[in-house]
């Protein structure tokens, strides 16, 4: 027969009665709340109709897994007034009525203000960081490495999903407000606030986007990060028990600081160790290189004088998002160190994504290598040209910026022009078969 | 903090407060409130609790003695100063309140 059995509700401070009303439910039917320990630990007895009062410390710490001394020293006055106390943890201090006629521990003003208190510090505990990351990888996205994260659907998809975690704090933020004022009135009219069970709807809201995380984040890798998936998982679950383990050995809150302090560097060693091995062990990865049939052009394709050149090494990245499609490649022909060719092709049917694009790569350029007539030549919105072996091209749907070994002539333009006009491009960037006119 | 919020003393302040003109522990100031008002007013542990620390940052009691949990605690003279001004201010209200009453026969 079972004498002990754990469970793992969920409460918030504004929902303390009925977190009393809960144990006191149990105590009926022979389960009594004995302590926390990774969950709310009852050891079977006989059963008690007993009260009990969960109280909202007005100081404390969410870090804080135990009783702290503070909290040893109140529950000694509420000894004296007959109110025994059963366990404590973070803002929650758990009391058993001893005598028939013990005064309530705190006033009902008193009450509310240490509810709407321990909700906006627990609130500011998990949102804070969330906002804090939210704005600093916005802006890191926008204005850093804009053309880095565009084109993955991992990254668009982490991003969005921390936009939408930070609304969902921000509403939560909202709600809490309203609670409060709603209560506010209700009090100074003279009614009493029972502290009940809220709306589910956002009780496990942080535990699902979780997991639509780390599945989404795995089945978009799926594509361009394959290795690292596995590593992810690992982690992940090295810190779910490291998080069960702190629950099971309850700090205080000095203690748990410390522990997410060393946990944190020991986590951060492991994922830059898995970094180094994944950069400097695995130079083979394929995920997003692709093959030289695959790139867009070579010289070859519009200069008459690299038709018959060799190659002497290449390099070629690509990625397709959502949101647009870039190819990156470098040449290397035999013949002199300086015969190379390197291009970057951006593709995006969204005219923002090229604007900001195009913003970030003509930013450091002098205003006067904009040139009007080059434009013209090229048939595109705006050309920025240096040295005639430099060129920045921006059309509609496209960016091209091309670096090449010596200096374009009009015939060369036009014919690469060409190429970037037709669909071939298109066709590749959907994976589909290569163009039968295929010159690769 | 200052002492904005002590100008008029709410009733549990001013019991204890009166409960601390002699030493006395923490613990045993619920009791000793309510005897001083014959069961009329009750403090809550918590409500306490606060308290005792509210008074004892702004100075106007002082911890005499500390034995493991359980602390003591008397009043200072700025505490002093702040009862006797609030039991002349009550004694004012009373006597005000007298003369009206009195004076209309309604006593």
């Amino acid at each position: 027969m079972k004498t002990r059995k754990r469970e793992f509700p969920k409460f918030r401070y504004r929902e303390c009665d009925a977190f009393a009303e809960y144990l006191q439910e149990r105590s009926m039917k022979g389960w009594h709340f004995k302590e926390w320990k990774f969950g709310l630990v009852f050891e079977k007895g006989e059963p008690e109709d007993i009260v009990y009062d969960v109280e909202v410390l007005p100081k404390g710490s969410e870090m804080s897994l135990r009783p702290e001394m503070e909290t040893e020293e109140y529950a000694e006055y509420c000894k004296a007034a007959g109110w025994k106390m059963i366990d404590a943890q973070r803002r929650f201090c758990i009391f058993r009525k001893e005598k028939l006629n013990a005064v309530p521990i705190v006033t009902e003003e008193e009450r509310f203000d240490n509810v709407y208190h321990a909700e906006w510090k627990s609130w500011l505990n998990l949102s804070g960081a969330t906002l804090f990351f939210t704005i600093l990888y916005c802006m890191e996205f926008w204005f850093l490495t804009f053309e880095t994260w565009v084109f993955y659907n991992v990254w668009i998809f982490l991003i969005t999903m921390l936009i939408l975690q930070s609304a969902v704090s921000i509403v939560q933020a909202v709600a809490l407000m309203c609670w409060h004022r709603r209560n506010l009135k209700k009090m100074k009219s003279g009614e009493s606030i029972i502290y009940i069970r809220q709306n589910p709807f956002w009780r496990y809201e942080r535990e699902i986007a979780f997991i639509i995380v780390l599945m989404g984040t795995s089945i978009f890798s799926w594509n361009e990060m394959r290795e690292v998936i596995p590593t992810v998982w690992i982690l992940i679950g090295i810190m779910l028990l490291f998080s069960a383990w702190i629950m099971y050995w309850r700090p205080t809150a000095s203690d748990n600081w410390l522990a997410q302090l060393v946990g944190g560097i020991v986590i951060f060693l492991i994922i830059f160790a898995a970094m180094m091995v994944v950069l400097f062990g695995n130079e083979e990865s394929t995920d997003n290189k692709i093959s030289r049939s695959e790139l867009p052009f070579e010289m070859g394709d519009f200069c008459e004088a690299y038709e018959e050149a060799e190659i002497q090494r290449y390099y070629a990245e690509h990625s397709s998002s959502i949101l647009g499609t870039v190819w990156k490649w470098n040449l290397t022909y035999y013949g002199s160190s300086e015969n190379w060719m390197s291009a970057a092709l951006y593709q995006s049917d969204k005219r923002w994504v090229l604007d900001r694009i195009w913003k970030i790569k003509t930013k450091h350029l002098e205003e006067s290598y904009k040139n009007e007539s080059a434009a013209e030549v090229w048939g595109a919105l705006e050309v920025w040209k240096i040295e005639e072996s430099e060129y920045y091209i921006c059309y509609p749907d496209q960016i091209l910026i091309l670096f090449v070994p010596q200096k374009m002539g009009k015939e060369e333009i036009e014919r690469l022009k060409e190429i970037l006009d037709t669909k071939e491009i298109r066709i590749i960037s959907d994976k589909k078969e290569l163009p039968q006119e295929s010159r690769f | 903090m200052a002492r904005e919020q002590f100008q008029t003393l709410t009733e549990p302040m001013y019991y204890i407060l009166l409960s601390l003109m002699e030493e006395c522990c923490g613990v045993d100031i619920m009791e000793k409130v309510e005897t001083i008002s014959a069961g009329r007013v009750k403090v809550g542990p918590g409500t306490l609790y606060a308290m005792l620390s509210k008074f004892e940052e702004n100075h106007i009691i002082v911890k005499t003695a500390e034995i493991g949990r359980r602390k003591s605690y008397v009043i200072t003279d700025l505490g002093k100063e702040m009862v006797e001004k609030e039991y002349k201010r009550l004694r004012i209200m009373a006597e005000d309140g007298e003369r009206y009453f009195r004076k209309k026969d309604l006593i």
